[in-house]
């Protein structure tokens, strides 16, 4: 009788530990490249995708079978929380089969009992087959009471805890793949939400810098936004790793650290919005705004104009109009509504000063309440072109390409 | 002559910016820099570790 997938896996599982053991500590050295794209789905939402390219070394690539042409390949390692649209495929987009978070536990373990033997050599280990239970099992909510209980063993069995730390809250990324005899691309990718939605500044986690031996990391910038300035950061000192270009819309940045450095590097982006897109039209409609109200509040008879009322009328409607086709503007990227709300909201205001300036010489007003009404809508119309203006002008222009 | 404390802007360290800052940490953890291993130290280990559990009755 033929064993079962579950009971291949689990005669398997010390072997395809061995292989582990040697390729996740020299992870650089059969890993070429990794390029990671974030794509800003909206002012919540990433989706970020991951490309692994490595040649399995050829005295592993027995240790790593699975079954026939089945090979498990660790690709990284995934925080234990539900990932959303996580997709798998290879280097021609044919889906990967990826093993169950189960499944690479029975590796896991036998990869930790290994970890505790290579640490005491010769000797005899502390007893810490509940501790691995303990670490395999645990979760967001007890995985720092876990790894508390990691770090009391971390004197003694050092390689057993830089292992075990991750995988409190993490488990190893496999792939099964049919063939490792030759040079592969990886590919995966998820949907993760920002932890706190930002407009202008975000920060992009990019841990992944330090296990392959080239890392390369893209942004895709929402249409009508662009990248003022992207720096790789860490986190934990402030220091600047790495600067990409500014005024992007696709910004791209390389950078290697060494898994040995203590850091929490990540992505730091400045959003702006392009000149062309709404700020400059925004800034022309604003001034005839001003204009249109401030001279007339200066230099016309607004009581003599009130009398006959037609042109008020016009006034009242074409501002109706341009107001509609700038502010409430449909199909737009959620990211960019929000970084241009401020200024919508100012145009807006400029809008509905000079409807109020409209509405009141349409209907008559009296003398005081017209000079009211068109004197502090100019003035309102004035500060929304000044802000306007300053935006544009400090906004970026033209498209720069990386 | 410089300008009154309160025009003078104080240099913003980027430490902890990502605290600061709306954004997404990724799902992956990175691995800390681990001790190389090669194959046949991985295997001898795996072996001794065996047979230790078969003789504690915890494999």
């Amino acid at each position: 009788m033929q064993p079962w997938p579950g009971e291949v896996l689990e005669e398997r599982a010390g072997e395809i530990a061995v292989g582990f053991a040697a390729l996740l500590t020299r992870q650089v050295a059969w890993r070429h490249r990794r390029v990671e794209t974030i794509d800003v789905l909206s002012h919540e939402q990433v989706r970020r995708s991951v490309s692994v390219d490595f040649t399995v070394p050829l005295e592993h690539r027995a240790d790593l079978q699975l079954a026939d042409g089945q090979y498990a390949v660790p690709l990284g390692v995934l925080e234990k929380r539900q990932l959303v649209h996580f997709d798998l495929r290879s280097e021609d987009e044919e889906s990967v089969p990826l093993m169950r978070s189960e499944e690479v536990q029975l590796i896991a373990r036998e990869l930790l009992y290994l970890l505790v033997d290579l640490d005491v050599d010769d000797g005899d280990p502390p007893e810490v087959s509940d501790l691995i239970e303990r670490v395999l099992a645990a979760g967001p909510q007890d995985a720092d009471a876990v790894g508390a209980q990691v770090d009391a063993v971390a004197a003694e069995l050092p390689g057993f805890a830089a292992l075990a730390r991750p995988l409190t809250r993490g488990f190893l990324l496999c792939a099964v793949l049919r063939d490792v005899s030759r040079r592969r691309i990886v590919k995966f990718a998820y949907d993760e939400p920002l932890e706190r939605p930002g407009r202008w500044e975000h920060f992009y986690g990019t841990q992944g810098c330090t296990e392959a031996a080239s890392y390369h990391v893209e942004l895709a910038i929402p249409e009508g936004l662009r990248a003022r300035s992207v720096d790789m950061i860490d986190n934990r000192t402030g220091e600047v790793l790495a600067e990409g270009p500014r005024d992007s819309d696709r910004p791209g940045l390389h950078y290697v650290a060494d898994a040995r450095d203590r850091m929490d590097p990540g992505l730091q982006v400045h959003y702006a919005t392009e000149r062309n897109g709404f700020l400059l039209p925004a800034m022309v409609v604003a001034w005839v705004i001003a204009l249109e109200l401030g001279l007339a509040f200066l230099f016309a008879d607004l009581r003599g104009i009130a009398v006959s009322g037609g042109p008020a009328v016009a006034v009242l409607l074409s501002v109706s109009a341009v107001f509609s086709s700038l502010v409430l503007r449909a199909g737009e990227h959620p990211l960019v509504q929000l970084v241009l709300a401020r200024y919508r909201a100012w145009l807006a205001a400029a809008t509905l000063a000079a409807v109020v300036a409209g509405a009141t010489l349409a209907f008559r007003g009296t003398a005081a309440l017209l000079d009211l009404t068109w004197g502090l809508g100019a003035l309102v119309a004035v500060v929304a072109a000044g802000i306007l203006s300053f935006e544009a002008a400090r906004a970026p222009a033209a498209a720069k390409q990386p | 002559m410089s300008l009154p404390r309160i025009f003078r802007r104080e240099p913003k360290s980027l430490k902890g910016i990502k605290e600061r800052s709306g954004g997404a940490r990724g799902a992956e953890l990175a691995l800390p820099a681990l001790k190389p291993v090669t194959g046949e130290q991985a295997r001898a280990a795996l072996a001794r570790s065996r047979a230790r559990r078969a003789a504690s009755g915890t494999a």
